[in-house]
């Protein structure tokens, strides 16, 4: 089985990968998710026996048609702005950029 | 215990339209409930202040002879999930603690519009991802059956919350059985409709393709009255259906003379003994209501689970990426940190552990070369479980098999081990794989077992139907 | 066939051959809303964050709605670009993290693993008469606007107005076959001339046409420059890029790929991040999104839609107005231009000299100072008031062209010939207005005897002494009367 062909390169990197999703962990928890990461992922590779087809079409779709006409509207802004928590002059304030 | 245990939800709202008991008494009642138990138990995540007055304007209205909606004064809980405009929802992460939407998700809205009075938000799985609500910010939900077992999840709070009479009526989530599993711990009636029956908007999403919308009731009939209630088409959701509504309410017939039901094979295999049992009871019941019962094997489901949790975890990655703490959200303070760091750091604090495992694995399964080797597959293993289903569906009018693999077992013994609870949905996730409804109805008053009963795309009306007439024949 | 990619010349001995990739990100300022919400997409010079909704701010649970008309004036872009639309269409999310992004995804489309863009294989012909290849056109949201104080590399924070984010973006995107910066801006031009002409598009809108460039040079790494938010800087940033690679070259520093961000203010590039590898967008289908499905019929009423355009107004150029062929491509690489020409010609019928003043004299002005003829306020009245004066023999050819500076620098035309005011018909009063001229400018009477500008100076005088009334021929008749009698 293929399951067990899994080559070593292919393990990932979670430190990488954490990066990649913006998550810093922490090392513990690094060490922590290793296994547990690699069992998920050693299972998911029972989907090599799967017969390869190509993907059918559920059939799911729109006409254009169906889409939406351009009709404005208008939202009150300020409800969304009162969301972020750091503000200046309007704008949402972020953190520096280079 | 009250006139409430004995009437459904579409009884007491019948009985409120028609001024025979007030919505004041009756929702009195319900808090009184939730006031008692909510210390043993944790249903909820909030409880909203003005349903009392809600309540009352009910009964003025009814006084004055107006015409009232579809849930007439009925308590629905909702899952924290599902945006409430000026009530914080929270997702059940500290990343969304003090989020408070500026907006009414479009079931609510319906709910409002149909006079249904909104209790509070019920406990779940942080954003969704568990399946037995102990992965709560808040600490999870105990099973109203035995406080020391799970409640499932991830919707444990709304079926925990209508089990325990501190809701008529809940809206719970089902991603890959969210709805189902906690109605089935619970003894309870969950049902997961076709995809995009129920509108999505306001739904704050996992995994975008697999969810709908449940309604969780003590009857059947009380979830096709909250379906009824809310299904249609939306224009804020692009993957909602123009199909038309049907009144799933329509009395059936009392038996089920000429049903051929289909017992799924894979669902039967790896389940439990007294759960197995059960279910093939079940069947002989329905049979002896007249339908017919075949095994029938549907082989694509041995690649159900991995397809199910790649696409949920893919699409989760995605959808949860929006939550850095620029625009809401949890801010972990404006420090001198660049724009990646800030992020990070934001959402190391606000995310829980196992959203993060699940965001980690679906970033890698994106990644090009990974793609083709995992989601591409998924996608496949996808469309053939679709097209098994749909094979089926040509000779079976309903399949059935359980809802879990086993009985709700004891808080925190399967936390540490995420593959063991991973394979407990293996019964639920390939209904939201093919996108078609599935019920899960407790086998018998009071058990913690369901029998799930699956339809093809748009055969809410005829699992319905089948359930009440099992369930009438039950009770 | 492929282009042989330049070689540019240089002052060392080495010659690098150079390949130029545009992607070109033009709005469809036509569209009401934005593309995925009813947001207006009218966001400039409104208050920040004022133009935005859950849906386009990304709140949790919100989903996105794809406008119809987005659709339809992407599909018409890509007919007129000689594009192959797509049958089915599907959104792909590209994801990345960014302040700018508010769902740190962009929705947007794919052209690999079985997905598709809008449209495929098309052509940008540019007025140097080359043909640039067209990879695909995708449909994607624009992504909000960060601001900094000061430069984005000193800046303690960075400032986002999400207004934009959502607006719909159309991405043109070449094959690297662009050769020379100036091919660079003349692709974008033509881009800008299309869109223009099939109404999707006001270029006068700031911002409204940007691009991302790729750079390499000797088939080394390819740098993206990114960023390029008007016409005059594509040229700029191309050639800073160009001749900073030829720089490393040269010493022997191999050249990193990367992304670079042209800071328009100091006019350089900087090293901004590390180029996310492709393979980490993780691109896949967008699940909130159905495909949309184009009908032949569909495709068929949108191509008939479809406006006269650059191309084929040329043509009509030529035979309507017999100029040459050459001019009237030179007059379509701007409708403004074009238009101006055409307003122009229904009352001024020499239109070999209208389209000489415009195609000539007038874009020169313009390319000379670095200006848009759509960032001015020339109308077919005062082009037609410098061809008067030049017809009736009023100024001279290089008095017109004089003129043309002027109403390209000021906007308009010097007040006293602006237009034809109420005349002074008494001789009498005109020839004392001569007089003083004559008394205010002695030099020029003098010079008047040897040199015809300094007629055309005292008719000048003469037309500010009377504001303008003065019949500027008659004047001049005058003037030379009155000279021949001072002389005798």
């Amino acid at each position: 089985m293929t399951k067990k062909n899994v080559k070593k390169d292919s393990l990932p990197n979670i430190e990488a990968l954490a990066d990649l999703a913006k998550i810093a962990l922490t090392p513990s928890e690094m060490k922590q998710f290793q296994p547990q990461i690699q069992e998920v992922l050693d299972y998911f590779e029972n989907l090599a026996d799967l017969d390869s087809g190509t993907i059918s079409d559920d059939g799911q779709s729109r006409k254009l048609d169906d889409i939406r006409d351009d009709a404005n509207s208008i939202f009150e802004s300020s409800d969304i702005m009162n969301l972020a928590k750091s503000k200046k002059d309007g704008f949402v304030k972020g953190p520096r950029i280079a | 215990m009250s006139r409430q245990r004995k009437s459904s939800a579409f009884d007491i709202a019948s009985q409120i339209r028609h001024g025979e008991v007030s919505c004041e008494e009756h929702i009195s009642e319900i808090l009184e409930n939730i006031q008692q138990q909510e210390p043993t138990f944790h249903a909820y995540i909030r409880i909203v202040e003005d349903s009392l007055d809600a309540a009352r304007k009910i009964d003025q209205r009814v006084k004055r002879g107006e015409k009232l909606g579809k849930l007439c004064g009925l308590g629905v809980a909702i899952k924290d999930n599902i945006s409430t405009k000026g009530i914080q929802t929270t997702c059940a992460s500290r990343m969304l603690l003090d989020y408070v939407p500026p907006y009414d998700a479009t079931v609510v809205e319906r709910i409002r519009k149909e006079d249904g009075i909104i209790l509070g938000k019920t406990n779940m799985d942080e954003f969704g991802m568990g399946s037995t609500t102990e992965f709560s910010f808040f600490g999870p939900t105990k099973n109203p059956l035995d406080p020391t077992l799970v409640a499932g999840g991830s919707s444990g709070g709304s079926a925990a919350a209508v089990s325990l009479f501190e809701a008529d009526l809940a809206l719970g989530s089902d991603t890959g059985g969210s709805v189902r599993c906690p109605a089935s711990f619970c003894s309870i009636v969950g049902l997961k409709p076709t995809y995009g029956r129920v509108s999505r908007y306001g739904l704050i999403s996992y995994a975008s393709s697999l969810e709908q919308i449940g309604q969780l009731g003590r009857t059947a009939e009380d979830c096709a009255l909250l379906l009824d209630s809310i299904a249609g088409y939306d224009t804020m959701d692009s993957t909602s259906l123009r199909a038309e509504t049907k009144d799933n309410l329509s009395r059936p017939s009392n038996d089920l003379d000429g049903v051929r039901i289909g017992v799924i094979k894979e669902f039967m295999d790896g389940t439990v003994e007294p759960v197995s049992k059960a279910i093939n009871d079940a069947i002989g019941i329905m049979e002896s209501l007249g339908a017919t019962s075949q095994e029938v094997s549907l082989p694509s489901l041995r690649f159900a689970l991995s397809s199910y949790y790649i696409i949920a975890m893919s699409e989760a990655s995605s959808n949860l990426a929006r939550y850095d703490g620029l625009r809401y959200g949890h801010e972990s303070g404006f420090t001198d940190d660049d724009w990646q760091r800030f992020f990070s750091k934001n959402r190391a604090y606000g995310f829980g552990s196992e959203v993060k495992k699940r965001l980690i694995i679906g970033t890698f399964v994106l990644i090009a070369g990974y793609y083709e080797r995992f989601y591409l597959k998924a996608q496949q293993a996808r469309s053939q479980v679709r097209n098994d289903f749909i094979q089926q569906f040509k000779n079976f009018d309903v399949l059935v098999g359980p809802t879990m693999p086993l009985l709700p077992f004891r808080l925190g013994e399967k936390l540490t081990d995420p593959l063991a609870l991973y394979m407990c949905d293996i019964d639920t996730v390939p209904a939201n794989l093919a996108g078609i409804p599935s019920i899960s109805v407790p086998v018998s008053a009071g058990t913690p077992i369901g029998l799930q009963i699956l339809g093809p795309i748009l055969g809410e009306e005829k699992i319905i139907s089948v359930a009440r007439i099992y369930e009438e024949a039950t009770r | 066939m492929k282009r042989q990619p330049a070689k540019m010349s240089m002052t060392e001995t080495q010659e690098y051959e150079i390949l130029i990739g545009l992607e070109i990100h033009c709005q469809l300022t036509s569209v009401p809303t934005k593309l995925f919400c009813s947001c207006s997409s009218d966001y400039r010079e409104k208050a920040p964050n004022s133009v935005i909704c859950p849906v386009c701010m990304g709140l949790p649970g919100t989903l996105p709605v794809l406008s119809r008309s987005a659709i339809e004036k992407g599909l018409m872009l890509a007919l007129a670009l000689e594009c192959t639309p797509v049958t089915r269409l599907i959104f792909y999310r590209k994801n990345y993290f960014y302040p700018d992004l508010p769902k740190n995804y962009q929705i947007t489309q794919y052209d690999k693993g079985g997905a598709s863009p809008l449209a495929y294989n098309g052509t940008i012909k540019i007025s140097d008469g080359h043909s640039i290849p067209i990879t695909r056109i995708n449909l994607e949201e624009d992504p909000g606007r960060l601001t900094y104080q000061g430069s984005i590399q000193t800046s303690p924070y960075a400032l986002v107005d999400y207004n934009r984010a959502g607006v719909v973006l159309a991405e043109v995107v070449t094959a690297p076959e662009l050769r020379t910066p100036k091919e660079a801006r003349l692709a974008l031009e033509s881009v800008q001339a299309i869109l223009e002409h099939l109404g999707s598009f006001e270029s006068t809108l700031d911002g409204s046409i940007r691009c991302d460039a790729n750079i390499s040079l000797a088939r080394g790494n390819r740098v993206e420059v990114k960023n390029i938010t008007s016409f005059k800087d594509v040229a700029r940033a191309l050639t800073f890029e160009i001749t900073r690679q030829r720089g490393l070259l040269s010493k022997g520093i191999p050249i990193k790929m990367e992304t670079r961000h042209w800071d328009e203010k100091r006019r350089i590039t900087v090293s901004l991040r590390v180029k996310e590898g492709e393979a980490e967008y993780r691109y896949f289908p967008d699940p909130d999104l159905l495909p949309i499905e184009i009908s032949k019929t569909e495709l068929s009423e949108l191509k008939a839609a479809i406006p006269e355009l650059p191309e084929s107004r040329a043509k009509r150029f030529v035979l309507d107005f017999g100029i040459n062929e050459e001019t009237a491509k030179t007059l379509v690489r701007g409708k403004g231009l074009a238009d101006l020409f055409e307003e122009s010609s229904k009352e001024f019928k020499n239109y070999d000299k209208l389209a000489h003043l415009l195609s000539a004299d007038l874009l020169g002005v313009l390319n000379r100072s670095e200006i848009d003829l759509n960032d001015t306020k020339i109308t077919p009245k005062h082009i037609l008031r410098i061809l008067k004066l030049e017809a009736d023999g009023v100024i001279s050819g290089p008095a017109a062209r004089d003129l043309v500076t002027q109403l390209v620098n000021t906007g308009d035309l010097p007040s006293h010939i602006a237009e034809e005011k109420t005349k002074i018909t008494d001789k009498k009063l005109l020839e004392a207005e001569i007089h003083k001229a004559f008394m205010n400018a002695p030099q020029a009477v003098n010079d008047a005897k040897t040199n015809e500008n300094a007629i055309n100076y005292l008719l000048g005088i003469v037309m500010g002494l009377t504001k303008g009334r003065a019949d500027p021929k008659e004047t001049l008749t005058m003037i030379k009367k009155m000279l021949e009698k001072s002389r005798q």
